[in-house]
């Protein structure tokens, strides 16, 4: 992912921080290479918009922070956020309400050449023309390219996003997605997203970093860190994921739904993903059907095992189990954690 | 009673509607009778009396003048300090915080004529301060005027302060604006229409006041409204000019609705709390020095200068006056007396203004509001026109004056209860009204129950403002029939100011209590 050649644009090093009793950040870290799209991903509470703020200069905070090479936070030094030439963009926009889309926009400029270059960021989030609107008149996508294009506009080296999507509409959040991370390829900046959504962080980034109780888990590639979650916690996160303990030994464990090699002995999580799990009929049946869900371009289908654990399976459109059918099922993967 | 209520506040277009008899519509329209008379009874006596102007136009013209220039000066000052208190007691972190922000605007309680007292003892030959000529004329009543109208700003400023998203402040620094720039571009813009909303209340509050400017002399409109009625037999050029006056208030009442609707339309959801300003050691000791001097000023000077006053004066033997104690006692009476009918009265207005929104209803309460806003000089000046046209025996008595005190107080009255009402969901009535009780058991058992907190402090507060009202009660009351407000103005006018400074020292105790009720309220954040 990274070379020798690669810059790295953010470097944030045991960022320590509480609020009265409230620990947010504990000794969070990450590096953050140019170019690259990040994303904070966690439960709420977690300290991500924290750990964004910190980046920012909105907040302070034990430890230290880079960018692209130049010391902003230490302990000695606070470079105050007017001076970082970092880009945010607010979960709720914070356009300002009394100025214009352009005079918005042009804010973090100088004053001189200032509408040649507002015009062109305009253009590239796809406002043309609406320079002169109010925010109030715009819609909430609108609104969101407004708030993008203000904070890219001066050109910064990193750009910060706290949960940008999640006031739009869900139809409109796909494709808002989409639109934004081709806008910040092509402009070549570096961004940090912060996210709850794991879909969203799944789709849009090139690293993902898990975070949960104020520091960094994991941070791994989308794919990666999906096959290869470190902990059963992270898997439940990540995405659908059901567990069977079992006694693992002589290289094994066996399960009731397979056995898989493992180099961990004594008692053991055994973690399986839907789209892992299969349901056949006319085998020796060691399930009932309990229940299912349509999705439409696929199902979830849940079955019940011996001694009543509940696992899932992802399968097509076809075929439609009853419930209470029997029936047999078999994992063909698994993760196996210890405990 | 309170668990399980709805509690959403709905729009005004929204289902709000309460189906119910026609015998709010009754009520209200009784208790709004007497807030028509001011204007009316003032056209007609105007009208009727030719088309000849009773004030010469030099006159006239020079009053204007005066009024303007007082107004215009008062705002910025009061603006000034009002802006002030209000952002060092809602950004700065500062010990007792709230209890600042009480004590900033806590000086409305003094009424104009107990602080132009005040100013006239501190200082002349005799001062308790400072041996200095008392600054009568447009410097005195500017003084006094700007430091007790500056709360009105402040509890103002305050709403408008808190609704600003901290995230735009934060999004100009991260744009690389400094201090200053993020404050004059992104802050104050946001500010302007709490801005202009106070400027619009301290010029009507100005325009209307008696107190001050008769005591300390200076002659703006109601100055000249009393002088010559109680100068001349004929009431003309009085009521010509209370009809100006009322013009006046009218234009600027008229602005202010305006643009308070208009701000209303640009109000977004309520913004995320911020944190508060740590300011430095220098920050902290401006801060905190600069409310320790207004509040000494304005609550702390008043109250010395009229003990100090009432202590020498009895040293030297004056008399206090024996009639304080009959004073006080008509004044509570009084007070307690209207409070309650106001309160009585306004319940019917405030519920068909939230119950049955509509355009009727609009006019319901621009007609309340209206004579509420009405220079009270004025208001007394029709009234008597009224009394002595169309209801003799009604003249110089206190049940005419009760009345005029209903037709300018309801407002606050019915403005207090109307936000409990809202607050509460009229379902709860109709839900009261499916399960089998009839209209009088759901009033009694749901919607009085609702009702009762701003009931409470609608009270609360028609009485401080009865207690402290001045100018329609001197021209009403029956002959001898002295309040402790009259008390005051009278004796400071006539140089007893032993007398007025006790009598302005039991005002001041005596309105604690329902004070402590309205600010509660007020603040609550």
């Amino acid at each position: 992912m990274s070379s020798a050649t690669d810059r790295l644009a953010i470097r944030a090093r045991d960022l320590t921080r509480s609020f009265g009793e409230v620990v947010a950040l504990d000794h969070f870290s990450l590096d953050v290479w140019e170019g690259g799209i990040v994303t904070l991903l966690g439960p709420s509470g977690c300290g991500k918009t924290t750990a964004l703020r910190v980046i920012a200069g909105f907040e302070s905070a034990g430890g230290s922070v880079e960018i692209h090479g130049r010391t902003v936070l230490d302990d000695g030094r606070f470079v105050p956020p007017e001076k970082r030439r970092v880009g945010m963009v607010f979960q709720d926009y914070a356009l300002f309400p009394h100025m214009t889309v352009a005079s918005n926009v042009g804010y973090g400029l100088p004053k001189v050449d200032r509408a040649p270059r507002v015009g062109d960021v305009l253009e590239l989030v796809g406002l043309t023309g609406m320079e002169e609107r109010m925010p109030n008149e715009l819609s909430g996508g609108q609104q969101q390219r407004v708030a993008l294009a203000r904070a890219l506009a001066p050109k910064p080296e990193v750009i910060l996003l706290d949960e940008p999507f999640s006031n739009l509409d869900a139809s409109l959040r796909d494709r808002v997605r989409r639109e934004l991370r081709v806008i910040l390829t092509e402009a070549r900046t570096t961004a940090v997203f912060v996210t709850h959504d794991q879909e969203e962080a799944l789709a849009t980034s090139d690293i993902v970093a898990v975070m949960r109780e104020g520091r960094v888990l994991q941070a791994d590639t989308p794919a990666h860190l999906y096959a290869n979650p470190a902990d059963p916690w992270i898997a439940e996160f990540l995405g659908d994921a059901d567990v069977l303990e079992s006694e693992a030994g002589n290289g094994r464990v066996d399960t009731l739904v397979g056995t898989f090699e493992t180099d961990l002995s004594g008692r053991v999580s055994v973690i399986f993903r839907p789209e892992n799990v299969q349901i056949s009929l006319g085998e020796a049946p060691n399930a009932v059907i309990a229940g299912s869900e349509f999705f439409g371009h696929d199902q979830l289908v849940t079955v019940a095992l011996d001694g009543g654990t509940r696992v899932r399976a992802r399968i097509g459109p076809r075929p439609i189990y009853q419930v209470g059918q029997l029936c047999r099922v078999r994992a063909t993967d698994a993760r196996i954690y210890p405990g | 009673m309170t668990a399980g209520l709805a509690t959403a506040p709905r729009s005004r277009a929204g289902p709000n509607r309460y189906r119910g008899g026609w015998g709010w519509w009754v009520a209200a329209g009784i208790a709004l009778l007497p807030a028509l008379i001011p204007p009316v009874s003032l056209l007609i006596q105007v009208l009727g009396s030719g088309t000849a102007l009773a004030v010469p136009p030099a006159r006239l013209a020079e009053l204007f003048a005066n009024t303007i220039l007082l107004t215009a000066a008062v705002t910025v000052t009061a603006l000034a300090i009002g802006v002030a208190t209000a952002w060092v007691t809602t950004r700065v972190d500062l010990p007792f915080r709230r209890g600042w922000m009480t004590l900033a605007a806590l000086p409305l309680v003094v009424p104009s004529y107990v602080a132009a007292l005040s100013l006239i003892a501190a200082t002349g030959p005799s001062g308790v301060l400072f041996e200095v000529p008392t600054p009568y004329g447009f410097v005195g009543s500017w003084l006094i005027l700007s430091i007790f109208t500056a709360p009105l700003a402040h509890l103002t400023i305050i709403p408008g302060l808190r609704a600003i998203d901290p995230a735009t402040e934060e999004a100009a620094t991260g744009l690389g604006a400094g201090r200053w720039r993020v404050f004059a571009t992104v802050t104050v813009p946001q500010l302007r229409p709490a801005l202009v909303s106070s400027g619009l209340l301290v010029g009507l509050y100005t325009v209307s006041d008696f107190g001050a400017v008769s005591l300390l002399r200076y002659d703006t409109f109601t100055r000249a409204i009393y002088t010559l009625y109680r100068g001349q037999l004929d009431r003309r050029p009085s009521a010509t000019l209370s009809l100006i006056l009322m013009a006046l208030a009218i234009v600027i009442l008229v602005v202010e609705r305006r643009h308070r609707s208009r701000a209303m339309m640009h109000s977004q959801r309520p913004p995320r709390l911020r944190r508060l300003i740590s300011p430095r050691r220098s920050g902290l000791v401006l801060s905190l020095g600069l409310l320790a001097v207004y509040a000494f000023v304005s609550l702390g000077i008043p109250i010395y200068v009229m003990t100090a006053t009432v202590m020498r004066g009895v040293a030297f033997g004056q008399a206090i006056g024996g009639t304080l104690a009959t004073e006080a006692f008509r004044s509570l009476a009084l007070a307690l007396v209207a409070a309650l009918v106001i309160a009585i009265a306004a319940f019917p207005v405030a519920m068909v203004v939230t119950r049955r929104p509509g355009r009727l209803s609009g006019w319901v309460e621009s007609v309340v509001w209206g004579t509420y806003s009405l220079p009270h000089i004025t208001v007394g000046v029709a009234a008597v026109g009224f009394a002595l046209q169309w209801a003799r025996p009604l003249y110089q008595t206190l049940i005419f004056l009760v009345i005029i005190y209903v037709a300018i107080f309801l407002p606050q009255a019915a403005g207090s209860i109307q936000d409990s009402l809202r607050r509460a969901s009229p379902d709860l009535e109709n839900a009261s009204r499916g399960l089998g009780h009839g209209p009088v058991a759901t009033l009694l058992r749901v919607t009085l129950p609702l009702a009762l907190p701003g009931l409470l402090a609608g009270t609360a507060l028609v009485f401080l403002s009865v207690m402290k009202e001045l100018p329609a009660t001197l021209l009403l009351r029956p002959n001898g029939f002295e309040t402790l407000a009259i008390r005051i103005w009278s004796s400071t006018a006539e140089g007893f100011l032993t007398r007025a400074s006790a009598a302005g020292l039991v005002l001041l105790v005596a309105s604690i209590v329902p004070l402590f009720v309205v600010m509660t309220r007020e603040l609550s954040d």
